[in-house]
């Protein structure tokens, strides 16, 4: 299972991996199956160097990731890794209409706590 | 030959010159003609009466001439004076016979020249010219026989010419005459005249004047006769005048004007008189001959010059009438060109110059009507234009509606100024001005405008409006402005204020008494109003822009906030989310976790610090720059995780701007190092360098990051240009070392009066 945690911040991606890694720990729901690969990407760049590599199964997307436009991105990981999840992020709330209407399979905000994000990393992946 | 005056010649100069050369011109033709005509006419009088003078003389001479030879017929025709004088010839001297007609004889000579008292001497030469009887004694048994008078004698009756005698001391002429006896000559009688007679003949006055004088020169230029000037004595005076040279050495007769045996001019009438052979002469002195002819001429050049006098005096009184009126006009015509256009010229005439200055007058007044009117064109403009300054610098239409109106109060003197600002839903903002001072602005409903008719009607219809109070009722031809006549009433005009098709307002003014409103303040109106459109509009665009701004303002905060702040929130509520559990299984981890949250936290912290410092620029000036320098490696740490070591060395004083400016480069180099560099480490460093005489600080912002080409890198990218600018604009010395790989260095030096002088020329505190 591969998991691309795509955020310019490191603090972000480390403390994203940190909860994902928690998550796999988790002995009340098995979120995760099997051998688990975390990887980083800080610009779109990256993320689709690692969609080009191997099939990815999650995508973490910081909305506002410096490189081509989030569109395009999207596009790329539907042709890439046509299976994949998409969860967009972003500061700024207004952005979930764009991420939504663009493609993504959920949006979390980044000014909300992170059960929203952990309820919506178990609700809509089961990888 | 063309005669042409000077250009610089006045009028009164060239009709002056024009009129005294004609007069003087004429004058002088007059005066040079009568003058030769007069006077060669005088000559020919004068000639004349010398003439007839001379005749008379000469008649006088010939009869005296003529008596000589008749006195000796006389003395011969006495009865046997004859026989007598051939018994002398023939008789012994000492007979009976002799003696007795030698007393005879000379008793009949003395006695006729006692009694006929022209000879002086009587004498009878014998034929071989001795003397043989004289009434002179001593003269008898002289011998004569060479004498002219016995030679010419023997012949015929002779005269000779005058000659000094030196016997009798005086002048004599002898006339002699042949004695026959019984048909034979027996010898000559001869008598000496003395010239006594013919000196008082000649100078006997005829009718010359003063100076006038007859008298004769004998053949060798001997003067005979006395003359009446004294100095001149007989038989002295030689006479070689023009005239006595002619009668005497050509032996001919004739008149001429000549220089007189004194030395005066005189003119003569020489006559020869062949049988005395003497000449003649009548003379009078010129001067006083021409006398009365000069006197006619001198009083015909003193008339002459009178009149010319006279007319030049005339001449410049006429001129002087023509040209003053003209040069009057000229002067007036000057100070007019100067300005004073209310002046008028003042020529009470009614000929062709009182007529040029009616015209004249006529023309100022034109003149004075167009310069008004253009002054007050000007004026109007004027104002238009300071209202145009002023709605162009005024942005507050509260500020800026008010002011206009009192500026165009003060400037027209007009009664009342309003202007309304149509807002939305029938609504207005009333701006009114009075003489003496402005009402508060106030909003108005469109229906409650009942005291402003003129206001409302044009709010209504949107079109201009005069109501003057002079003008003529009813001329409201198509497309005029209605006028309407409205007595003891202000005239006022209404003018809509246009934005674009919308009508925003309306622009009102009233104006009472001496100051009617015409065309030219609907004009100046109409200008403004749409002057006040552009305000209005410029103010609502204001608005617009500044509320754009606030907003732009906002979205950048709001961004600055999110990309500061949220993210290490949102990664110490994630780790916070899970730490418990980690904390739980494996302590040393969970103290790590905990370490890491501090750090984010701490960050977040100095990132908000370092925004509220935007949010409030006057803070950033005020704090101290060691502080400022560590909440900045503090708030990079916690965005970026990048251990940031901040160290402070400084005594120096720094002024707040270069405080900013380096914060401001600190700000950017560490920007650089959170965003690009991929440090593991930083350093920000503020030290002292330099020494006592120059000190100097220094900044250091370095990392062991990724670096740069700096011949790659664009000096407008990476902040490196705002970095630049801002070390410029306190005469700092920035430098910016890097390499691929092997980190950056950004080094900035600052020397106190450097700064000092540079920052006189930056923007007060710029942040």
């Amino acid at each position: 299972v591969r998991i691309v945690l795509a955020d310019d911040e490191q603090k972000v991606r480390s403390a994203l991996r940190l909860l994902l890694q928690e998550l796999m720990k988790d002995p009340a729901g098995a979120w995760c199956e099997g051998p688990c690969l975390i990887v980083d990407a800080a610009a779109t760049e990256a993320v689709v160097r690692e969609l080009k590599e191997e099939m990815v199964d999650l995508l973490l997307l910081d909305w506002e990731l410096p490189g081509m436009g989030a569109s395009e991105l999207i596009g790329k990981v539907r042709e890439l890794s046509p299976g994949c999840v998409v969860i967009a992020m972003s500061g700024r709330p207004e952005a979930a209409r764009d991420a939504l209407a663009r493609g993504a399979d959920a949006f979390v905000s980044k000014n909300e706590p992170p059960d929203r994000l952990v309820s919506t990393l178990r609700q809509r992946v089961r990888v | 030959v063309r005669l042409s005056l000077p250009r610089s010649l006045t009028i009164r100069s060239r009709l002056l010159l024009y009129f005294v050369g004609i007069v003087a011109l004429t004058a002088a033709a007059i005066s040079s003609v009568t003058l030769v005509l007069v006077s060669h006419d005088a000559r020919d009088r004068v000639v004349g009466q010398l003439q007839s003078v001379a005749t008379l003389k000469q008649q006088e001479v010939d009869s005296w001439i003529g008596g000589l030879g008749l006195n000796l017929d006389i003395v011969l025709s006495g009865e046997d004076i004859p026989a007598d004088l051939h018994t002398l010839t023939v008789a012994v001297s000492g007979s009976q016979a002799y003696d007795s007609a030698y007393s005879h004889a000379l008793r009949r000579l003395t006695w006729a020249s006692e009694r006929m008292g022209l000879f002086e001497e009587l004498f009878f030469m014998g034929p071989k010219g001795g003397v043989l009887l004289s009434t002179t004694r001593g003269h008898e048994r002289q011998k004569l026989g060479m004498n002219d008078y016995f030679i010419q004698g023997m012949k015929r009756e002779f005269i000779q010419e005058p000659s000094y005698s030196l016997s009798l001391q005086e002048m004599t002429v002898v006339a002699s005459c042949p004695v026959t006896y019984r048909d034979v000559r027996i010898g000559v009688l001869a008598g000496r005249a003395n010239l006594d007679s013919l000196n008082t003949l000649m100078i006997g006055r005829a009718g010359l004047g003063q100076t006038g004088e007859t008298y004769l020169v004998g053949s060798n230029h001997r003067l005979l006769t006395a003359l009446r000037r004294p100095g001149y004595s007989v038989p002295d005076t030689y006479v070689r005048t023009t005239g006595a040279d002619a009668a005497v050495d050509d032996n001919v007769s004739g008149s001429a004007t000549y220089q007189g045996y004194a030395g005066d001019i005189v003119i003569g009438v020489y006559r020869w008189i062949p049988r005395l052979q003497v000449a003649l002469m009548a003379e009078q002195g010129a001067a006083e001959a021409l006398h009365t002819t000069r006197l006619a001429l001198w009083t015909t050049g003193g008339v002459a010059a009178l009149s010319v006098v006279l007319a030049i005096l005339a001449g410049t009184f006429l001129i002087h009438g023509i040209v003053r009126p003209l040069s009057e006009l000229g002067d007036t015509a000057g100070r007019i060109a100067a300005g004073e256009l209310d002046l008028t010229a003042n020529v009470k005439r009614e000929d062709e110059i009182g007529k040029l200055a009616q015209a004249f007058n006529r023309m100022t007044g034109q003149l004075r009507d167009l310069v008004r009117s253009l002054e007050k064109q000007t004026h109007h403009l004027r104002a238009i234009n300071e209202a145009g300054r002023q709605i162009s610098s005024i942005l507050d239409l509260d500020e800026l509606l008010p002011y206009v109106a009192r500026s165009l109060l003060r400037t027209f003197d007009y009664e009342s100024v309003r202007i309304l600002l149509l807002a939305e839903h029938g609504s207005g903002r009333l701006y009114s001005c009075g003489r003496d001072a402005c009402e508060e602005a106030a909003e108005v409903g469109l229906d409650d405008l009942d005291r402003l008719p003129a206001v409302a009607s044009v709010a209504q219809s949107g079109e201009p409006l005069l109501r003057s109070s002079h003008a003529a009722a009813g001329e409201t031809d198509d497309g005029r402005i209605p006028q309407t006549e409205v007595q003891d009433e202000p005239s006022e005009i209404a003018v809509p204020i246009r934005v674009g098709d919308n009508l925003a307002g309306v622009l009102d003014i009233t104006s009472r008494g001496s100051h009617p409103l015409d065309e030219q303040d609907l004009f100046t109106a109409r200008t403004l109003a749409d002057q006040l459109a552009i305000a209005v509009e410029n103010a609502r665009l204001y608005q617009h822009a500044h509320e754009l701004a606030a907003s732009k303002e906002r979205q950048r905060l709001a961004r600055d906030l999110h990309d500061a702040v949220s993210q290490t929130l949102f990664s110490v509520s994630v780790i916070a989310e899970v730490l418990p559990r980690i904390y739980e299984r494996d302590h040393e981890q969970g103290r790590q976790r905990l370490e890491e949250l501090r750090q984010l936290t701490r960050g977040a912290l100095a990132e908000m610090r370092t925004l509220l410092l935007e949010l409030r620029p006057a803070a950033l000036a005020e704090a101290e720059l060691p502080d400022l320098l560590r909440q900045l490696g503090e708030a990079v740490m916690g965005r970026s995780l990048i251990p940031i070591d901040v160290q402070v060395d400084t005594s120096l004083e720094i002024p707040a701007e270069v405080r900013v400016a380096l914060y401001r480069i600190a700000q950017e180099a560490l920007n650089n190092v959170a965003k690009h560099s991929g440090a593991d480490h930083g350093t920000v460093g503020l030290h002292d360098c330099g020494d006592n005489r120059r000190p100097a600080l220094e900044l250091v912002v370095e990392d062991d990051g990724s670096g740069f080409d700096p011949d790659v890198v664009r000096s407008g990218s990476l902040g490196l240009g705002i970095m630049t600018e801002r070390a410029d604009a306190i005469g700092a010395r920035l430098q910016i070392e890097s390499r691929p790989e092997e980190g950056t260095c950004v080094h900035v030096v600052w020397h106190p009066d450097a700064s000092f002088i540079t920052s006189q020329r930056s923007l007060p505190v710029a942040t």
